[in-house]
């Protein structure tokens, strides 16, 4: 039932909460790393999982049924390099939660990594060793596969394949490569090569800066999706929240150029909609605009050689209004410290470094260098072979200059556009060894596989920002039969009788000499033992951290270099193609993760498949609705997949999703969808031959079939009903501080129950701060064990999740719309509708104004969920199953309902009463800080607040008082405990009527 | 009334309603107060004329009632009150959707008491029908059967053939 | 054409009386046999779909979020409706002693039992989890935890169950002298069953006087109750506050349509059976005629309560609710509400003729399109209100799966199933009532 699950009391320093707390009860956690994964039990198979089975002998440090916290490092879950704190229990990880010392995401998550836990447990991971005899894989034992390796690599001409990295793996996949005589090949999906040579042109530093968004007060980006898929999301998704912090006097206008409204498009005030691979000419427009404007030794340095972009000439090659450009530039040339940020891959064409350039001049124009944009201090990122390098080592692998190809990471058979041939080129290599953990397409033309652990049971670092190191430590016992890759590699070396000295037995040895260096350079007082458990304690060391940026100087040959006018204009009766990274799927890498399939895409709202995206305009004359399907045909492929009309992509553009249109990968992915990497052809970008995304002309065909497409919401507009609120910048402003909500009523429907109890569990959604990403409910999903339903059902309205994202347009007066991105859970009402209706008590109101569901008490007659205004309320239609090993990842202290039983959010229930145990047993009540929910601890923009309504003082009371503040359909006196705070906006709203 | 198993009787067939009154009404003149008499249909007249003008089952209806309106009382307070949960702000004893079942529940009583009392009355449910009894009497005849020892038979035979009867048995 | 029932020109006696109205219980054709047979294989194939159902999960019918209740719940209600009119004809009409109820009530009393005992089920089938549904009901449970007496479920409960055992009593009450005719036609075995079930009657004037008391005490409780049980049924919807439901209006508007769905039932049935039977002497037009014109009525009550519902919400200015009410008539439900409106307003306007109010067939046909009428409405008001509701982003549609489809045909089958024994085994018509008729029609004569 939904109440206390957890039977046994927690210690209270064994307990994770938020801040100071939680460090506290890291420093207590004796335990190393190596210790941990000694204490953690390999999970039992699932026969014998059914049952519970005591201890026999009681692990040091490890006290069943309460969690222990590990700080460790993902920096393979997605675009960014994440700290975590991963849970686990009884030797299994059940969640992970942000770092809070971590200078990067510090105390939050993406959806993408927490979903990290999915891959993880994943069923369809290689359990073991294989090796392909006649067509298909056969279990095979380790040490031949060693052997075979060993002797793969004595023959020569090897070439190691992995991901980019600024740690130690890197390092020493690099020297292991230099030792065996092997070519060591980094690749990675994107690439940033056109962000640092546009720098290099520019300032004469080929690094990527450190965009300080949180200090802008003007914020535009040329097509970056920063909030979803672009560099760090989850941190500059933080400093895009603070630079909107309204409260705090803030709110940076912020301005989107591009053919598409991504997740960080549907956030803009302002969208200029330039062609596909046309936002340099805009931004070297709009750098003429300042550098005229703003003038000062900056602006005279540039406008010579701007002077012939002019915003007329950027006008009719990007479909961008040149008054619309004009004021933009004036705008940010007004602006204290304005920050312009790059294309992202969506917008990158075959001039994407002139792009990047005109980007940098612009800030440079506008004064941003140094404040806004600091060199010298950005993120650490690896450097990987651009489509141009691969193209090289594809021509080789063809005319057999690769006789072994040791694969360890990366899946370029799907990643890389199918006109590279890549996956041909695989067939010409005598000996592939795949050491990825995962089926994917690459592994899928290995001979041998021998599977890698997944990285939260791998060791491993990460030079995070110059000078600061985090440590990944395994907090698990794999739970296949696989290895770390490096040992894997160390052993082979071995095998092929080659005297390599790596000064340690395995890797874990090797990448402590290789802190132990750290630790001297550290000049630290402390021995290294204890340094190195203070370490891996907090995760990493970021003592050495950034210091103040570098100053940079415009190098003379900007002043005579001539751009390039952007992608032509699409031929008569075709499209341009827009290809951008999902917001859940990244490169593919999350198809095979339910998750990650079922929650709905932040912008469509679709799940589980593809779909083109078309304007409503361009699509209604030709007949097509969503759902219709139509085939995509460019010079290099067709793919086949549902029309979704979105108001928000230019009427002469498609987009398509990367991600889906997987061969293999598992039950998930495979045979799902469509990759529009097939698409693409193989051009690239003159200055850094990375691939050109941005720029395809393609035909639109229909097919006359209507083809699945699993849209969850509804309607997009909410007409009006209080669901979804937006307000202007300057009504807020003039609202906040004025006059504040009266918080009476809800605190009182506590009262209802019982006006002793000393709590009114609240909480509050900043929707203004909240940016759609949805990390909230793979937060949920992780905590609650929320079912995976599949497309079919979700089809049918029948996905289990407790918390969503609703997405609202809200039209405005130009004609165009803003959305508003709702994150909707269990309103937890005072005066609730589906408790009186329930004939046997199974919801009812708690004492801390809580709407309990009683699973065990629910017959299911359903009625509770016709009576909720917001329909939270999801039923079990059926008994759906975790398959091995997935269910290892359950929540022991949240059951796992059945079929024919109603569900809902319960502010995490589970928490709550951890909460009030340990309070108690410190004497007093519990207080903020003392626990988050799931949602809260996932968002990256802190934009949900949780707390007891009753303590005045508690932020959230305090937060729901504010000016901004309204309840969903306030109109039925629901008094629901969720307040939400007003998007606010610079755009002028259209008069609702 | 009298058991016609061991007191013998003359029994006399009608075959009219009025036929039936008109006899029962001069037999009680003369004396024979004591009459059994069969009917296929539903005659009030008949009980006129056998002076039966009221039966206990509307008191029985009635207490029916009252006792389903107490009980939906008790059910609806006391458990309400027995495990109270809050549900909508709604008050632990909330009237209108108590009354609800109090109304059903005075329905079901009343109707119940009402069935088994005119049973109870009518000496029902019985195996064995009275040996007066005949089949015909559930078709379209009605009967008098008037339970008279040797003494008084002669006088009782003479009267019944006063009356219309269409058939006498002695 | 007689407009009362003209017993002296068909020159029936009493004993017509009891060998036409026990001719079916006498002899039997190979007929009746197979009907019984297709219709109980129907029954089965019901089954068969239902355990299906347990065994997967609700899933398997079409339910879709946020349409949480559907044909099971439409089923329910039609069903509680069309049980109405058995007992406001034996009941209401006993107690304003309207002549024509006689030749009808016990068959429309037995359809009434049928169809609660359909009703019933559905409650059942719909449950997410079946095998509970005796917590719904109030009984000491070790747990202490008893029925939440302010759900409108638990109200269901009540009165739905109060309202089978008063109609089962007041059915078999009538039929106690009838029984005890039989028994008396019958030789062997059968008379002795017949005997049990007479309760030993033999019609002295004493058990009379106590029977006829308490038949007319049952019929006074009856009248209210009728009126009651689809309030309550209405209330499960009009206490929700989902936009098309909420209305003051959903009681009256309930009954009347109950009555009127109900009445048309007693018409689709009676037409077939008197034809089988040969009953023409005893339903005549003259009972055809006065039917009609109480479903006419309800018919313009019904009307009119769509038209009000139209116009309340019109007055009430609340977006949400008119939003709801203009979806229902153009939305994704816009076929079903039409199917509706043209069964249920349209048709029925014939029956201000008197021809087809006289006419067997065409009755009979009216009677057909109303009951489709009426399955839809209890559909279009569950379904498409459910469907659009306050939150843009939970907007759904709802179709029916082949499960439940068997299962509504199977409900079908098992109402028919029990209708067929009846008919074969009890007296269609009230002997005992009939022959008090004409009994007293003979008093008048010599009087």
């Amino acid at each position: 039932m939904s109440e206390s699950s957890d039977t046994q009391a927690p210690r209270p320093e064994e307990e994770p909460s938020t801040g100071t707390s939680r460090r506290t009860f890291l420093k207590i956690l004796g335990l190393s790393g190596a210790g941990a994964t000694a204490a953690a039990c390999r999970p039992a198979p699932p026969h014998i999982d059914q049952k519970l089975i005591p201890y026999l002998v009681q692990p040091e440090g490890i006290t069943p049924g309460t969690n222990t916290l590990y700080a460790s490092l993902l920096a393979e879950a997605g675009p960014e390099p994440l700290g975590i704190h991963a849970w686990v229990r009884d030797g299994r990880v059940l969640n992970l939660e942000g770092n809070p010392d971590f200078p990067l995401n510090a105390d939050s998550m993406s959806a993408l990594g927490l979903s990290t836990l999915q891959d993880l447990y994943d069923p369809d991971r290689i359990p073991g060793p294989r090796q392909k005899r006649g067509g298909d894989f056969q279990e095979a034992a380790w040490k031949d596969g060693i052997q075979a390796l060993g002797k793969a690599v004595k023959d020569g001409d090897v070439v190691l394949l992995t991901g980019t990295g600024t740690g130690t793996r890197d390092r020493f996949a690099a020297e292991w490569a230099k030792a065996v005589g092997a070519r060591h090949v980094r690749y990675d999906t994107f690439d940033y090569a056109a962000l640092r040579r546009a720098h290099e042109i520019a300032f004469g530093r080929a690094e990527i800066p450190t965009y300080a968004v949180d200090q802008a007060d003007r914020i535009v980006t040329f097509g970056a999706d920063f909030l979803a898929t672009w560099l760090e999301p989850v941190t500059l998704g933080r400093r895009f929240a603070h630079a909107r912090d309204i409260e705090k006097g803030r709110h940076a206008r912020f301005t989107f150029v591009g053919p598409r409204l991504s997740l960080t498009g549907s956030n803009a005030d302002d969208w200029l909609p330039a062609r596909p691979g046309t936002s340099g000419p805009v931004a070297l427009a709009v750098a003429h605009v300042v550098a005229q404007k703003k003038g000062g030794s900056r602006g005279l340095e540039l406008q010579g050689a701007l002077a012939t972009y002019t915003p007329e000439w950027a006008a009719d090659r990007t479909g961008v209004a040149a008054d619309k450009i004009q004021k933009l530039g004036e705008e940010i040339a007004a602006a204290e410290r304005p920050v312009a940020l790059p294309p992202g891959p969506e917008s990158q064409g075959a001039d994407a470094t002139d792009a990047c350039l005109a980007v940098a001049l612009l800030n440079y124009a506008a004064g941003a260098i140094g404040t806004t944009v600091q060199f010298g201090v950005g993120p650490r990122r690896g450097q990987g072979a651009t489509l141009a390098e691969m193209k090289t080592l594809i021509a080789d692998m063809k005319n057999g200059k690769v006789r072994t190809l040791i694969v360890a990471g990366p899946n370029p058979a799907f990643t890389l556009p199918a006109s590279a041939g890549f996956a041909e080129a695989l067939g010409q290599v005598p000996t592939v060894v795949s050491l990825n953990s995962h089926m994917d397409e690459t592994t899928a033309a290995a001979g041998w596989i021998l599977p890698g652990s997944h990285e939260l049971e791998s060791w491993g670092d990460a030079e995070v920002l110059p000078g600061a190191w985090a440590l990944g430590q395994p907090v698990m016992q794999p739970v296949f039969d696989t290895r770390q890759r490096e040992d894997i590699l160390m052993q082979a070396a071995d095998a092929a009788g080659i005297k390599a000295d790596f000064g340690a037995q395995d890797f874990a040895g090797y990448l402590e000499n290789a802190w132990q260096e750290k630790h001297r350079a550290s000049g630290s007082s402390q021995r290294f033992d204890e340094w190195w458990f203070d370490t891996k304690r907090q995760g990493g060391r970021w003592e050495a951290a950034p210091g103040k940026a570098a100053s940079v100087g415009l190098s003379r040959t900007v002043t005579s270099h001539s751009f390039s006018g952007g992608a032509n204009a699409p031929a008569r009766g075709k499209f341009d193609l827009v290809v951008y990274p999902g917001s859940y799927l990244y490169d593919g890498r999350g198809a095979n993760r339910g998750w990650m399939q079922e929650i709905p895409d932040p912008i469509t709202k679709c799940v589980w498949g593809s779909w083109v995206e078309m304007h409503p305009d361009t699509a209604r004359p030709l007949g097509l609705e969503n759902g219709d399907e139509v085939e995509v045909t460019s010079e290099s492929g067709k793919v086949r997949a549902p029309v979704y009309l979105y108001p928000g992509i230019r009427k002469d553009a498609v987009g398509i999703q990367i991600g889906q249109g997987h061969t293999h990968y598992g039950r998930n992915a495979a045979g799902r969808g469509v990759s529009p990497l097939d698409l693409l052809p193989d051009t690239v970008d003159g200055a850094t031959g990375s691939l050109a995304y941005a720029g395809v002309a393609v035909q639109l065909t229909a097919t006359g079939r209507k083809a699945p497409l699993a849209k969850l919401q509804g309607s997009d507009l909410d007409y009006g009903r209080e669901v979804s609120e937006i307000m202007g910048v300057e009504e807020a402003r003039k609202a906040i501080g004025e006059h504040q909500v009266d918080l009476t009523e809800l605190v009182e429907a506590a009262w209802d129950s019982d006006p002793m109890s000393p709590y009114r569990w609240g909480m509050t959604v900043d929707l203004n701060a909240c940016t759609g990403c949805g990390a909230c409910v793979a937060g949920c999903y992780a905590e609650n064990n929320l079912a995976v339903v599949g497309e079919e059902r979700c089809a049918g309205g029948r996905e289990m999740s407790w918390i969503r994202i609703e997405r609202y347009f809200e039209a405005t007066a130009d004609g165009g719309f803003q959305t508003t991105h709702l994150a909707e859970m269990c309103q937890q009402c005072g005066d609730a509708p589906c408790e009186p209706v329930c004939p046997v008590y199974a919801a009812y109101h708690n004492p801390e104004g809580l709407n309990v569901q009683v699973y065990n008490r629910c017959v299911g007659t359903r009625y509770c969920s016709n009576n909720c205004p917001y329909k939270q309320r999801r039923f079990n239609w059926f008994s759906y199953d975790f398959p091995y090993p997935l269910n290892l990842q359950l929540n022991p202290d949240v059951t796992v309902r059945d079929k024919g039983v109603m569900e809902k959010c319960t502010f995490c229930v589970q928490r709550i009463d951890r909460a009030k145990v340990q309070a108690k047993e410190k004497g007093r009540l519990v207080q903020d800080g003392d626990f988050q929910t799931a949602c809260q601890a996932a968002c990256p923009t802190r934009a949900i607040t949780f707390g007891n309504l009753k303590d005045p003082t508690s932020r959230v009371s305090r937060i729901a008082k504010g000016a901004r503040s309204y309840h969903v359909l306030e109109e039925l006196n629901t008094r629901p405990a969720v307040t939400y705070l007003r998007d606010v906006t610079h755009a002028e709203l259209a008069q609702e009527t | 009334m009298a058991d016609a198993a061991n007191v013998s009787g003359v029994l006399a067939h009608y075959e009219s309603i009025d036929g039936t009154r008109r006899a029962i009404e001069t037999l009680r003149e003369a004396g024979f107060d004591d009459l059994e008499v069969f009917s296929p249909v539903m005659c009030p007249e008949l009980e006129e004329a056998l002076g039966i003008y009221s039966s206990p089952v509307r008191r029985w209806a009635l207490i029916g009632g009252i006792t389903g309106f107490t009980t939906a009382n008790l059910l609806t307070i006391g458990t309400s009150l027995a495990y109270p949960l809050i549900g909508q702000g709604k008050p632990i004893i909330s009237w209108p959707p108590f009354i609800v079942i109090m109304f059903e529940l005075t329905i079901l009583y009343t109707g119940l008491f009402a069935m088994f009392s005119w049973m109870v009355h009518a000496h029902r449910p019985k195996l064995k029908l009275s040996p007066a009894y005949r089949a015909v009497f559930s078709v379209d005849r009605w009967g008098i059967f008037v339970p008279v020892d040797a003494r008084d038979r002669d006088r009782a035979l003479e009267k019944v053939r006063e009356t219309e009867a269409v058939e006498v048995e002695a | 054409m007689a407009d009362h029932w003209d017993t002296e020109e068909r020159g029936l006696t009493l004993a017509d009386a009891n060998r036409d109205i026990m001719r079916p219980i006498m002899v039997s054709s190979w007929r009746y046999w197979t009907l019984l047979a297709f219709v109980f294989a129907l029954v089965v194939w019901g089954c068969i779909a239902w355990a299906w159902q347990i065994d997967q999960g609700l899933g398997v019918a079409g339910y879709s979020h946020p349409v949480m209740w559907a044909v099971y719940i439409t089923s329910f209600v039609f069903w509680v409706g069309i049980a109405h009119s058995g007992t406001l004809i034996s009941a209401i009409l006993y107690l304003f002693r309207s002549g024509w109820r006689t030749t009808i009530n016990r068959a429309s009393e037995a359809m009434t039992i049928f169809a609660v005992m359909t009703a019933g089920l559905f409650p059942l089938i719909h449950l997410g989890r079946t095998w509970y549904f005796y917590w719904l009901i109030p009984y000491p449970s070790e747990r202490f935890i008893w029925p939440n007496f302010k759900s409108p479920l638990v109200w269901d409960v009540f009165a739905v169950g109060t309202y089978f055992t008063i109609s089962l009593l007041f059915w078999y009450t009538g039929m106690i002298p009838d029984l005890a005719a039989i028994r008396d036609r019958l030789r062997g075995w059968k008379s002795k069953v017949y005997g049990l079930f007479s309760v030993g009657w033999q019609g002295t004037v004493r058990e009379w006087s106590h029977y006829r008391r308490a038949y007319l005490y049952m019929a006074a409780i009856a009248t209210p109750l009728v009126l009651s049980v689809h309030s309550v049924v209405s209330w499960d919807f009009a206490m929700g506050i989902v936009p098309g439901w909420h209305s003051t209006i959903f009681a009256p508007y309930f009954v009347a349509g109950a009555i009127f769905s109900g009445m048309a039932m007693v018409i689709t049935i009676l037409v077939p059976m008197r034809w089988a039977f040969g009953l023409e002497d005893y339903i005549t037009d003259y009972h055809l005629d006065n039917m009609s014109k109480l479903i006419l009525l309800t018919s313009l009550i019904v009307a009119y309560s769509y038209a009000a519902e139209y116009f309340i919400t019109y007055y009430s200015a609340d977006p949400t609710e008119q939003a709801s009410l203009f979806f229902r008539a153009h939305g994704s439900f816009q076929g079903p509400f039409w199917v509706m409106t043209f069964c249920n307003v349209i048709v029925p306007a014939t029956l201000w003729f008197k021809k087809v109010r006289r006419s067997a067939s065409a009755a009979f046909v009216v009677s057909i399109f109303v009951n489709i009428g009426m399955f839809y409405e209890r559909y279009v008001i569950i379904v498409s209100s459910l469907a659009h509701e306050y939150e843009p982003y939970s907007w759904g549609f709802y179709r029916p799966s082949w499960v439940e489809i068997s299962i509504i045909v199977g409900s079908f089958a098992w109402f028919f199933f029990w209708f067929l024994l009846f008919t074969k085994a009890l007296p269609t018509i009230s002997i005992a009532e009939v022959k008090e008729h004409l009994a007293h029609q003979g008093a008048h004569e010599h009087g």
